[in-house]
């Protein structure tokens, strides 16, 4: 990580924050953190837009915000991201397009699973023992003004990951003409909804033992409860819960102390958390209350590392093809085919550690299309490779794994599919290397039978001999093999050639 | 889940060896694998009398494999039949024989009526025929099988000798063949169909590779994506095709786009027997689908070990069968999409005078409300997409593709944007399909809505219609906030369409 100031600009639902660190030596000293409400979601989530007003608003924070880079001379080191309350605003690109006008500042709309990612690594960061409590089952719940995200881990897989419109602001807009007396009934039913589909998208919920909250709820729920360690009892929720619940926003604001627009998400955010830990029937949940702002300072400063990335995420894809009914011992032996071909290979694809992991992923995934349909499954293959959704895999990354997945079938052309003649070449390169290893590893497991036990390489002059040791003689394989090849020697110039030589002979 | 058995099917034609390896499901199957070999065993079979040394060799290579597929997918029933090629084999008990004791695998001959019945199985899962005359006709290398059905009902079945390998044998021995020879041809194919029942038939269902290869000939000559499982032919095209293939020399009509190249001498006779029953019955097209034998025996051999299906066992009709089989692979909440079409039904019979719909519009209205939230299976975000992506992939019984695309288009939009001009595969309907689309999905959306919390609790639906308002009453004994909020929010559509304020209570 580099010594130096950053600055991080964090345009969210209720507030635009700024945060200002110095790194040396890996650590950080934060220099200035400015928070100035401006509620863009109030008009993201009931008009569906951001009004010009809103957006002048907005500018002219901004420009203060600007000011503070020309400040500390950091024009060159700075992100400005905006979650939710622009990302779904239908004139999303009018507003950014807007702000850049009024204040030079490049701002970026950051994609729900990348948010997810971001905050992650950041409880990761905070919570003792994190990797202890992900083995043994968590939930993770970040409940801000705009969203409510859960994810679900164990073992080293994440289970579940998804993003509701349940903000605090949100729920409190949507319901906010019923009378406060009942609303908590509503907020109660959205609640219902919500678990109703993680039960029935995640039949493991009796695995989970411990939840993590997060998110700008937690800072007011801190304040009004004021808990003496990081963790918060579903009995002191409960409480705070009945008391509050029916009450009117004005008598809660007096009675914590709170603004009269925290009161008003405060049963929401209440009611969110107690209802999760009922589902999961824990007594608490442990909180990380740094900002988002903070966790973005983290990441792009790099001081956010996490260990064997590359395995993780081939785990993640491991899991994720079961739900299709992956055959997994077919796409296991082409992981081992593929790995043996990239390593003994190394001299001619010279591929990255990245592309490997994306033909990893390739390996997993290529037949997972079965589950939709016969025919045309790699296709399938294709559109379910694409719509992954894992927070940490980037849409990039996604992007080459799908690709790769349609076209290792003969079927498929890449010279036939419009998307891709417009990628560069040096992308379509790194494509045809990653799908040219794929069709022969798939290729020598063509019958899902592992009839092929293992392969050894040799590379001469004019041709890759690679001799697969046999159970018996695998027919389909070599016929597959033939027809498959072709992309190797068109790829990378040299013909491989398969010799059989049986186990028992 | 009980364990279901896995199935393999293993069907030996005259033109193809075929497996199929099926896991049984509660009400319904997965193809887990498929396997073809051209083997055209007919081809020996037809000129010689017998198979010989070479094709016997060649049949036993074929059998190696797919008994490894088997034991590799751990079928525990497993049932091989074979149809004319080994019926008039001189030496096809010697065949049985040596399979059974190389295998073990053993091979039932089936009789030409049985083989019709299978098809005609294979035809009622597939096709709503049960309000119309029907004749469905499997075309083979050796024999076609012809069964008759009146309203789903089995009249007559027939075996007949015109078998496309055996037509070709009998009568094209040049190459082109002499035009006497097609002549003589046709009065063949004519005269059989001379004993055939004249009755009036509504829809010619044909199955058999080489039809099913001649509808992708045709699908390719409009640029069509022949990837739908199920396909319809117009007669027009057949008679042009006959026109250009006779005076063809074999190795140009391997040149035609789609052409099957082991089957390119087969194409005209096949050609010419369901070009000669569309003239005997005055129909104009014919509808084809992959598989009609062994998704026939598939059935059958499931109903043998006592499992049945939905349209064998309930008495609600075969579509809606379907769509429930189609609903729980995808893990859909049944509950919610019964009550989705339950209140749909509701607001469908008391709209449908103001919408102009006709009372058999309720069946594409019916299947998306079944699907509408399939596509949360890929993904919960965008499942709407999803949703569309899986339904015009999957196989809807008594569809056409048409109406398939409609409900896929309907689910669609039972969220998210209204329909509009970025929605190209909207636009590619014609003005009155698109209209009846929005209007049904003006009705999906509401219905959605007014099940929002999936847990049912609207029970009834009163529709009032004034000259400027609809007025919606949602009867409950529950507290329906979600549901009053969702409906509300989902009505943009129906106001669009009826240009009436709508108001929900």
């Amino acid at each position: 990580m580099k010594n130096g100031i950053f600055g991080i600009i964090n345009i969210g639902s209720s507030a635009i924050r700024m945060q200002i660190s110095e790194f040396k030596n890996s650590k950080e000293r934060i220099l200035e953190s400015i928070v100035t409400p401006v509620a863009l979601g109030l008009d993201t989530f009931e008009k569906g837009y951001i009004s010009l007003e809103k957006a002048k608003e907005t500018a002219q924070i901004l420009s203060k915000f600007a000011k503070k880079l020309d400040e500390y001379k950091i024009w060159g080191n700075y992100k400005a991201i905006c979650t939710s309350a622009v990302r779904d605003a239908q004139n999303k690109y009018f507003f950014i397009n807007y702000i850049n006008a009024k204040t030079q500042l490049d701002i970026e709309i950051i994609e729900e699973t990348h948010e997810m990612y971001i905050k992650y690594l950041g409880i990761m960061h905070d919570i003792k023992n994190f990797d202890k409590l992900s083995q043994e089952g968590l939930l993770l719940a970040y409940l801000s003004s705009g969203s409510l995200s859960l994810s679900i881990k164990a073992g080293d897989v994440d289970l579940f990951n998804s993003v509701f419109n349940s903000g605090s602001l949100r729920q409190y807009l949507l319901f906010k003409d019923i009378n406060s007396s009942i609303r908590f009934k509503a907020y109660e039913e959205q609640m219902g909804k919500i678990i109703s589909t993680l039960k029935q998208n995640c039949n493991e919920l009796s695995k989970i033992k411990h939840m993590v909250g997060c998110g700008s709820s937690i800072n007011l729920l801190v304040k009004v409860l004021k808990p003496k360690s990081n963790k918060i009892t579903y009995k002191a929720l409960n409480t705070l819960y009945k008391s509050i619940k029916s009450s009117e926003p004005q008598a809660i604001s007096q009675m914590y102390s709170i603004s009269l627009n925290d009161a008003n998400i405060i049963v929401p955010i209440v009611c969110s958390f107690s209802y999760l830990l009922k589902m999961l029937n824990l007594d608490g949940f442990l909180f990380s209350n740094a900002t988002f702002p903070n966790q973005l300072m983290n990441y792009y400063s790099k001081s956010f590392k996490e260990k064997s990335v590359n395995k993780k995420i081939l785990n993640q894809v491991v899991a994720y093809s079961k739900k299709y009914n992956n055959d997994l011992k077919h796409a296991k032996k082409v992981l081992h085919f593929a790995n043996r071909l990239y390593n003994q290979l190394k001299n001619i694809h010279s591929m990255s550690q990245k592309e490997k992991m994306i033909l990893d992923c390739a390996c997993v995934l290529h037949d997972v299309g079965y589950y939709i349909g016969v025919n045309n499954h790699h296709q399938h293959s294709y559109y379910i490779a694409k719509s992954i959704n894992i927070p940490g895999i980037d849409k990039e990354i996604i992007d080459y794994v799908a690709a790769s997945v349609l076209f290792h079938r003969n079927k498929a052309k890449i010279e036939s599919e419009d998307e891709l003649l417009s990628a560069p070449i040096e992308k379509i390169l790194v494509l045809k290397k990653i799908i040219a290893l794929l069709k022969i590893a798939d290729a020598l497991d063509a019958s899902h039978m592992q009839i092929i036990e293992d392969i050894d390489i040799e590379v001469s002059e004019n041709q890759v001999k690679i001799t697969a040791i046999a159970l018996k003689i695998p027919f389909l394989e070599e016929l597959t093999f033939k027809n498959k090849s072709t992309d190797f020697l068109e790829t990378f110039g040299i013909e491989p050639k398969l010799y059989i030589k049986l186990k028992h002979e | 889940m009980p364990d279901y058995p896995i199935i393999a099917i293993i069907d030996i034609g005259s033109n193809s060896i075929r497996l199929q390896v099926a896991q049984s499901l509660e009400k319904s199957y997965r193809i887990i694998q498929d396997y073809r070999e051209i083997l055209r065993l007919g081809d020996c079979v037809f000129s010689k009398g017998y198979i010989d040394g070479q094709t016997a060799d060649l049949f036993y290579k074929n059998m190696e494999v797919i008994n490894n597929l088997i034991q590799n997918h751990k079928a525990t029933i497993i049932r091989a039949v074979g149809t004319a090629a080994l019926r008039d084999a001189q030496n096809a008990y010697e065949i049985v024989k040596t399979t059974k004791e190389r295998f073990g695998i053993d091979i039932e001959i089936i009789s030409g009526k049985e083989e019709a019945y299978y098809n005609f199985l294979a035809v009622l899962y597939n096709f709503d025929i049960k309000n119309m005359n029907a004749l469905t006709i499997d075309i083979g290398g050796g024999s076609s099988e012809i069964v008759i059905s009146q309203k789903g009902e089995l009249v007559d079945s027939y075996s007949t000798l015109l078998g496309c390998t055996r037509l070709k044998h009998e009568f094209l021995k040049k190459d082109p063949p002499s035009q006497s020879s097609i002549y003589a041809m046709k009065d063949f194919i004519e005269e059989t169909l001379q004993n055939l029942d004249d009755i009036n038939i509504d829809t010619i269902v044909a199955t058999g590779g080489t039809l099913n290869n001649i509808a992708i000939m045709y699908y390719m000559s409009q640029n069509k994506k022949a990837t739908s499982y199920a396909k319809y032919v117009p007669r027009s095209y057949v008679k042009s095709l006959i026109n250009t293939l006779r005076r063809m020399k074999i190795d140009d009509i391997k040149k035609i786009k789609g052409v099957e190249e082991k089957r390119a001498d087969i194409i005209l006779p096949a050609c010419m027997v369901i070009e000669s029953i569309m003239n005997f019955y005055n129909v104009e097209g014919f509808y084809t689908f992959m598989g009609g034998l062994r998704t026939g025996l598939l059935i059958d051999t499931l109903n043998k070990i006592g499992l049945s299906f939905p349209f064998q066992t309930l008495d609600s009709d075969l579509k809606f069968s379907r769509l429930i089989e189609l609903g729980n692979k995808f893990n859909f909440e049944e509950p919610h999409a019964l009550c989705v079409n339950d209140l749909a039904k509701k607001l469908f019979e008391q709209l449908k005078q103001t919408l102009t719909l006709q009372d058999k519009d309720f069946a594409l209205l019916e299947a998306a409300c079944i699907l509408h939230d399939i596509g949360t299976y890929i993904s919960f975000s965008k499942h709407h997409m999803h949703s569309y992506y899986l339904i015009t992939n999957s196989d809807l019984t008594g569809f056409s593709i048409k109406q398939k695309n409609m409900i896929a288009t309907i689910s669609y939009f039972h969220r998210g944007s209204l329909p509009n001009k970025s929605h190209k595969f909207y636009q590619s309907f014609s003005k009155k399909k698109k209209d009846k689309i929005k209007k049904l999905a003006a009705i999906l959306r509401i219905a959605d809505g007014l099940d929002r919390s999936h847990r049912s609790f609207v029970k009834d639906i009163k529709v009032s219609i004034e000259k400027d308002n609809i007025k919606i009453v949602a009867i409950s004994s529950e507290d329906t906030f979600l549901e009053m909020k969702a409906a509300n929010a989902k009505k943009n559509l129906l106001e669009k369409v009826t240009g009436k304020k709508v108001s929900i209570i």
